[in-house]
């Protein structure tokens, strides 16, 4: 309760695995932040007041809309306005001082919820929650809420968490020694071995670690980013199955039997080192990582150095249609071929770039009158009509991109008619299947249109920064950690302009990394 | 085929009693630190834990599995061997580059489609750890005592008799090995509980029927050090 207003601000990122309700919640986060986006404004007035409210009735959102963030006084600014002195007061208090999974509260939080103005019908207003915070927290603390042997007082006094009986006095809080990690604030030695065994795949030595403990803060910091920098460019990092081409496996789903170009497969109809390429090289040094979506070149290798070229002997995707990895002729062998309505095209972009998983409901954006149907599949029943709806429009700009054109050696390029040509058995009225397109409610002209908006989109920089988060800290953000993954994507877009190396080095100076 | 006789003869001989051993330390030193307690926690039949004092524990309480390639890199940078020498099955098959990198948590997008790595560490990979952990050791240790060629790095001055058995199980010449291995390995000093808990691993080869007590002692310190939490995670 403490944290959850102030936690649960609009565009933040939340684990996936949490129950209906908050997924409904996020949902209506969702269409709140597009409706925030002046780039989405006109599309969603298209729809009109009354689908929009339609929509959020007929998901039962609207019982569940947050109450805006801002609104609520900050839980641990109020907590650490009472105890001053608390060592856990000296950095950031965390969400599991009161909570398990915001918003479910842990012992201590159930116990300071039932204090404050018990008798008050909920929710409580923002001046209700701040002028009675610090009574129930006094309230409590003679209590032991965890069972732990130890008071809240105690615990609160010791830097341990009342709320978690794990947590207690006797372990070892923050005002305890321990030689080898500072466990109570950033440890920069600590983010060292890490940075070497994240970005250059090996432990530094005995020898190496005790220089760098040898140095005053300022020099560590700076060491840290040299040798960031230094394994930015090794090819752990970037080389072949490296940890860059580990982001991109989901991505590019490779099949060894269809390889073309070197060690080509069985059937080699396509090489994927030309996606996994053209990632790479958006991907670092000072280059703008949503070339991944945008590039109108390509890129070849050697060793770890990747070069954006004009042509490559195995991709012949015409330069003004091009739209990064998006039309590698990979990427539309994998997932367009054989199909007239590339669907799969269109949700794998939308899943592996945006981390939009239509198939968990997730990136909704129903256009009116659609789903048409144009390839007669019944996807405007009911039950297909909800997904398709935002689906079949995110589809079109793909229609004329063809994977297989030709024969050996075969070519992606855009077919102007490619429907018309190659799938008439697709229903009276294939032919009729438009180009234009809709993305997050925003017509589009092309695939090179719906690419920039897709490019530019909050969901990008999120996902972007998401896919390192994951691969650095092996999981999700949790609640704690929000404000600091959300510090990091909004920065790519702004001050880091989009360039990935600039993020990692403020990543790996984040308290959700270089905390032990 | 020659050395993994060698490896497997080492391991059915006091493998057993090692891992009791180990699992004693390792809970042992859990307990220590999670109690946080002054109070001397024992090792079996060992001496107790003195010098452990109650210290700041990680709220986060969070650590990684290093994974197939970290692990195959530390190994060899702890055991200066080169990669092609830590661990082949059949003598031909890297363990950590082909035969048990699955089971290591690494991924295999091309044929199998496992495009990323498990969310948990894999119910197999204690087995593969330990697999190439031996392996890597017994070759260290073969180099350290002559029986093998290459340069010398760990255990290289332990004074070892005719009878195969160390000369002084608590002279400086194990301790210094052991203190080699902690840093080399932990990046590191051990601390004298940890170097006398490695000691009392040879009591127990010293019991066994091996002709060879002192090198199965090191190649056990060796191997209990590499697959300790601190080896493994981060």
């Amino acid at each position: 309760m403490l944290l959850e207003m102030s936690s649960m601000t609009v565009g933040e990122r939340r684990p996936r695995n949490f129950f209906d309700a908050d997924e409904l919640k996020l949902k209506s986060m969702r269409i709140l932040r597009a409706r925030s986006r002046p780039a989405h404004a006109n599309a969603l007035r298209q729809f009109g007041a009354c689908r929009v409210l339609g929509l959020l009735a007929s998901t039962t959102i609207l019982v569940v809309l947050p109450v805006p963030a801002a609104a609520m006084p900050s839980g641990p600014e109020l907590f650490c306005g009472v105890y001053v002195d608390a060592p856990g007061c000296a950095q950031r208090v965390r969400c599991s001082l009161c909570h398990t999974s915001a918003p479910a509260r842990n012992a201590y939080g159930a116990d300071i919820a039932a204090k404050l103005l018990p008798r008050h019908s909920r929710p409580l207003s923002s001046a209700e929650y701040r002028d009675n915070l610090e009574a129930a927290l006094r309230a409590v603390e003679a209590l032991d809420s965890d069972g732990d042997g130890d008071t809240n007082l105690e615990e609160i006094e010791a830097g341990t968490l009342p709320g978690d009986p794990t947590s207690t006095p006797s372990a070892g809080g923050c005002g305890r020694n321990n030689e080898q990690f500072n466990v109570c604030d950033y440890d920069l030695p600590y983010a060292y071995k890490k940075v070497k065994l994240d970005f250059c795949g090996a432990s530094p030595t005995f020898e190496e670690l005790d220089q760098f403990r040898s140095l005053d803060q300022q020099e560590q910091l700076a060491r840290l980013d040299q040798v960031l920098d230094g394994c930015l460019e090794s090819a752990f990092w970037r080389g072949p199955d490296g940890q860059l081409w580990q982001l991109a496996h989901p991505k590019i789903r490779p099949v060894a039997s269809l390889k073309d170009g070197v060690n080509k497969g069985p059937i080699p109809l396509a090489d994927y080192e030309s996606a996994y390429n053209l990632f790479v090289y958006a991907n670092t040094g000072e280059r703008d990582v949503r070339d991944v979506l945008l590039a109108d070149y390509f890129v070849e290798r050697q060793g770890e150095t990747y070069r954006a070229v004009e042509e490559t002997a195995l991709e012949g995707m015409q330069k003004a249609r091009r739209a990064g990895i998006i039309t590698t002729r990979w990427f539309l062998v994998i997932n367009t071929m054989f199909t007239a309505l590339p669907r799969l095209t269109a949700s794998q972009t939308y899943r592996a770039f945006l981390g939009l998983d239509i198939a968990k409901l997730e990136g909704l954006y129903p256009v009116e009158g659609e789903p048409v149907d144009y390839d007669g599949k019944g996807v405007r029943r009911p039950a297909c009509a909800r997904c398709h709806s935002t689906l079949d429009p995110l589809s079109y700009v793909f229609r004329n991109y063809n994977g297989l054109t030709g024969g050996k050696p075969y070519r992606a390029i855009y077919v102007p008619d490619r429907l018309e040509l190659a799938f008439q058995g697709e229903g009276p009225r294939i032919g009729e299947t438009p180009e234009a397109g809709v993305i997050f409610g925003e017509p589009v002209a092309d695939l090179r249109a719906w690419a920039a908006v897709a490019a530019n989109s909050d969901a990008f920089a999120e996902k972007t920064v998401l896919d390192y988060w994951r691969l650095l800290l092996g999981r999700e953000p949790n609640g704690d950690e929000q404000s600091e993954f959300s510090q990091l994507w909004r920065d790519l877009r702004g001050r880091h302009d989009y360039r990935v190396e600039r993020m990692l080095h403020d990543l790996v100076k984040t308290r959700a990394y270089g905390v032990p | 085929m020659v050395f993994r006789s060698r490896a497997i003869s080492a391991a059915s001989t006091v493998l057993a009693v090692v891992l009791a051993l180990c699992a004693g330390l390792c809970g042992c030193a859990s307990k220590s630190r999670r109690a946080g307690s002054s109070d001397a926690a024992v090792v079996a039949d060992g001496p107790p834990f003195a010098d452990v004092v109650p210290f700041s524990a990680s709220l986060k309480g969070e650590v990684r599995f290093k994974g197939a390639e970290r692990i195959e890199a530390d190994f060899t940078q702890a055991l200066q061997l080169k990669p092609t020498k830590l661990c082949n099955e059949l003598d031909r098959y890297s363990c950590i580059g082909l035969v048990h990198r699955i089971a290591l948590a690494g991924v295999e997008p091309y044929r199998l489609s496992l495009y990323e790595a498990p969310q948990h560490t894999p119910v197999s990979a204690p087995i593969a750890v330990e697999r190439v952990a031996l392996s890597g050791c017994v070759r260290r240790v073969d180099i350290d005592l002559g029986r093998t060629a290459g340069t010398p790095l760990i255990f290289h001055e332990l004074e070892i008799g005719a009878d195969g058995r160390l000369v002084d199980p608590q002279g400086d010449g194990a301790g210094q090995a052991l203190q080699r291995l902690a840093e080399r390995v932990w990046l590191r000093p051990a601390r004298q509980d940890e170097i006398a808990a490695l000691r009392q691993l040879y009591q127990s080869a010293a019991k066994s029927n091996s002709s060879q007590p002192a090198r199965d002692w090191a190649v056990l310190a060796c191997f209990t050090v590499l697959t300790s939490l601190e080896s493994l995670f981060y």
